[in-house]
């Protein structure tokens, strides 16, 4: 009986799983050799006297063969349904998929083979405010141009307790060049699943602060960084330590560098014009809310000192001022000019704290990312805007964030969109009539993006920056937005 | 697919929402004849009177004569108040006018505002009067009545009775050499076309004078131009054939140098005396007498 029962579990089992597959799943198969389930809720027969036993167990065994035979034909309907079902709704089962529970994801092994990535990003720009001259000193003024913004070829080698990093670029935003973006130098102590729970890093690796800096720009969609993540980063790497890792959700990276990162346009790039070290850092989660949403943030802090340079000592001379305006020479033009000693040079206090927050979403539509950043920082500008408290014995306040959209379709097209806002001096006064007017220097971008990828393989994106600044003056002379919006044609190769 | 471009085509519309608008123009100005330091160029015509304030007056320079290629000329004077900026324009030149905000009170006048522009003037300005208006606008862009500034234009070329000219295309050093019926080479080194008087230690009469060495030693001078000048008021020049040789005394660094040589007499460019050559940075000597390449013969 108990066998019985137990056959037409397995039946029932088994058709119920053929309806619940899907199209792609094989039906899990009955286990080989079921054990019968004990029935320890079922009542001991009772004692009775032996001739009247003997008649009343015939009748039990004559109800339970007709019970027996009953059911063997049940099964024999529900053996021929099963077979029916399974000829037509669910494809044969692949030759060896015999597991009979899913096995729990297995860790592969630390990949320690020499890794060799690249990527090159070139396009097509055109700024509004282009001309066919040349600035003083020899820049050339147009800007509506054919670029190779980034050829990039990483080499990336793990280890147990470390590993070792080192990226070369070349590009041809200032004319051709080519040089080390990142060479990194690691000993880590490793969690299961090799992520590092504790590193040390030593060499030329990106500045740990907010979400904008530490994203590799192979996977941003947007041409560039944020105006100003660009104006406190010039880019992202500079020379330094850093001790960095995660635990479970929590990512945590410290870092003391020298302050003066690639592309920093106050004329030390990678050198250190003084001792103090700037230190940096940041704290943060990213965790899995489900396996479709995802959750990135953190907070982020820098605490430096910048650099105000003197001027060395200069001997005499004699100038010729043209002060009647007749272009010959006079007497009284000449003017004496005395040599003057030199101007020791002065270090200057500057710090920026931020906050940083992104959601990522699978859905039907496909990935949806929405993130964005807030930093305030006092002399950090080091690209734009350059602070020098020390000529104006004003510290600059800096006050800069981005909300940014992004959908990836499935299928490969992306759209996108990202506002920024960058105000480099909250305290900028401007001259009107006479008097100091406190006006907004802010910068304002909208940039929408549309474009397609091939996921790994290549992405081409349109992009147009609506750029609102104060850098014109209108008929009155207040300072007004000047014509300078930019469109980019990028296609990004991936090796 | 669809749902894509829809999500695209409003991602598009919001965006000119919130982000077409006005803007300044995007035009430096440079290429006008004239430019203003920390000015602001607008293209169009030069405002008219709206009922704005005035400029009450023009002073701070020295000279209403402006030579071509001025740098650096200023130009101030007061507004009335109310002014928050000074616009400027050469009448009858240019594709637009430029505009600068005003300076600090002026302390002598009641209410008054003073500003000063610095003014750029190009090469090409055309020689001869001029007129510089000036106008000041309120805070709501109204002008006021213009005021006039009349100047007298002196050409970039030097005036003179007969003038050689060699002019040349980049930074490189070349020069001028000129060899004189009497057979006087004129070079940097040597200024005149006619020998040194003895007693005066002055060229004798007759001669033209080399105005400058441009370029001296790869020193950027703006010029690019080297001028013999046979002076209006002068003896007349010595009579015969004239030999014109360029030389590249120094590349520079420059890989090649193309120039023209023109004659001018009394103003007028002399026809078939305008003559265009090409030096390469191998040809480059350290200049001396007898050096450059042959261009030319002119007769006087």
């Amino acid at each position: 009986m108990n066998r019985h029962l137990s056959a037409i579990a397995m039946a029932a089992a088994a058709v119920w799983s053929t309806h619940s597959a899907s199209a792609q799943t094989a039906p899990a198969p009955a286990p080989v050799q079921a054990a019968p389930p004990p029935v320890p809720d079922a009542p001991a027969p009772p004692a009775v006297p032996a001739p009247a036993a003997s008649a009343e167990l015939e009748k039990q065994i004559a109800v339970q063969r007709a019970d027996i035979d009953e059911q063997d034909a049940r099964i024999q309907e529900l053996e021929q349904a099963l077979k029916a079902l399974k000829q037509a709704a669910a494809p044969p089962p692949p030759p060896k998929a015999v597991a009979t529970q899913p096995a729990p994801a297995a860790i592969p092994p630390l990949d320690e083979s020499l890794q060799v990535r690249g990527y090159v990003q070139a396009q097509y720009e055109s700024h509004q405010d282009s001309e066919d001259q040349l600035l003083p000193g020899g820049a050339p003024l147009n800007q509506d141009r054919f670029v190779l913004r980034r050829a990039r070829v990483r080499l990336d080698r793990l280890w147990q307790y470390g590993g070792l990093m080192i990226e070369f670029d070349a590009n041809s935003v200032r004319g051709a060049a080519i040089g080390i973006q990142h060479a990194e130098a690691t000993l880590a102590y490793r969690n299961p699943d090799h992520t590092p729970l504790a590193s040390l890093t030593f060499g030329l690796f990106d500045n740990p602060f907010g979400r904008e800096v530490l994203e590799s720009p192979r996977e941003r969609v947007f041409a560039e960084r944020s105006f100003a993540s660009r104006a406190f980063f010039p880019a992202e790497p500079d020379l330094g330590v850093r001790a960095s890792g995660q635990v479970a959700w929590f990512r945590y990276s410290v870092a003391v560098v020298n302050g003066q990162p690639l592309g920093d346009r106050t004329g030390f790039i990678l050198q250190d014009p003084n001792a103090h070290k700037d230190v940096l850092g940041r704290v943060g989660v990213a965790a899995s809310v489900n396996p479709a949403f995802r959750v990135n943030g953190g907070v982020s802090v820098l605490n430096g000192r910048g650099f105000h340079a003197g001027s060395d000592a200069t001997k005499s001379t004699i100038v010729w001022r043209d002060i009647d305006e007749n272009g010959q020479f006079s007497l009284g033009e000449f003017q004496g000019v005395p040599g003057v000693a030199s101007v020791a040079s002065k270090n200057f206090d500057r710090w920026l704290v931020g906050a940083d927050l992104a959601l990522e979403l699978d859905s039907k539509l496909g990935k949806s990312l929405l993130a964005g950043e807030l930093s305030v920082g006092s002399n950090m500008d080091r690209n734009v805007f350059v602070a020098d408290p020390v000529t104006t014995s004003v510290d600059q306040r800096e006050l800069g964030y981005y909300v940014a959209l992004v959908q990836e379709f499935r299928g490969g097209p992306i759209a996108g969109f990202r506002f920024d806002s960058y105000n480099p001096n909250s305290d900028f006064l401007d001259s009107q009539a006479g008097k100091l007017i406190p006006t907004s220097q802010t910068v304002r971008t909208f940039s929408p993006l549309v474009g397609f990828q091939v996921p790994h393989r290549a992405r081409l994106v349109f992009q147009y920056d609506f750029v609102h600044d104060a850098l014109a003056r209108d008929a009155a002379g207040v300072p007004t937005d000047k014509k300078n919006n930019v469109w980019t044609l990028r296609l990004q190769g991936e090796l | 697919m669809r749902r894509a471009v829809s999500w695209i085509a409003a991602l598009a519309l919001a965006t000119c929402a919130v982000g077409c608008g006005d803007s300044a123009t995007a035009s430096s100005g440079v290429n006008e004849p004239l430019t203003v330091s920390n000015g602001q160029f607008f293209a169009g015509t030069f405002p008219s009177d709206q009922g704005g304030p005035a400029i009450t007056s023009t002073s701070g320079y020295r000279s209403t004569i402006i030579p071509a290629g001025t740098v650096a000329k200023s130009i101030g004077g007061n507004a009335a108040s109310g002014a928050l900026s000074v616009a400027v324009a050469l009448d009858g030149l240019g594709s637009g006018y430029w505009v600068a905000p005003v300076g600090s009170p002026d302390q002598e006048t009641k209410g008054e505002l003073s500003w000063k522009l610095v003014l750029n003037f190009t090469h090409d300005l055309p020689a001869g009067p001029q007129k510089l208006l000036f106008a000041a606008a309120n805070r709501d862009g109204k002008f006021g009545a213009q005021r006039v500034l009349d100047v007298t234009a002196k050409p970039f070329m030097p005036t003179g009775h007969v003038v050689a000219s060699l002019s040349w295309g980049n930074d490189a050093d070349l020069d001028l050499h000129l060899i004189s019926p009497s057979g006087k080479e004129l070079d940097p080194k040597h200024l005149s076309t006619t020998a040194i008087d003895d007693g005066t230690m002055a060229p004798l009469p007759g001669g033209g004078t080399l105005d400058r060495d441009s370029l001296a030693n790869c020193v950027p001078d703006g010029r690019r131009t080297e001028n013999v000048v046979w002076e209006s008021d002068a003896e007349a020049p010595e009579a015969g054939t004239y030999t014109v040789r360029v030389d590249l005394f120094s590349a520079c660094g420059r890989p090649a140098t193309n120039f023209v040589f023109d004659l001018y007499m009394d103003g007028q460019a002399v026809e078939n005396q305008h003559k265009a050559g090409i030096l390469l940075d191998i040809d480059a000597d350290n200049g001396g007498p007898g050096s450059g390449l042959y261009v030319t013969q002119f007769t006087l």
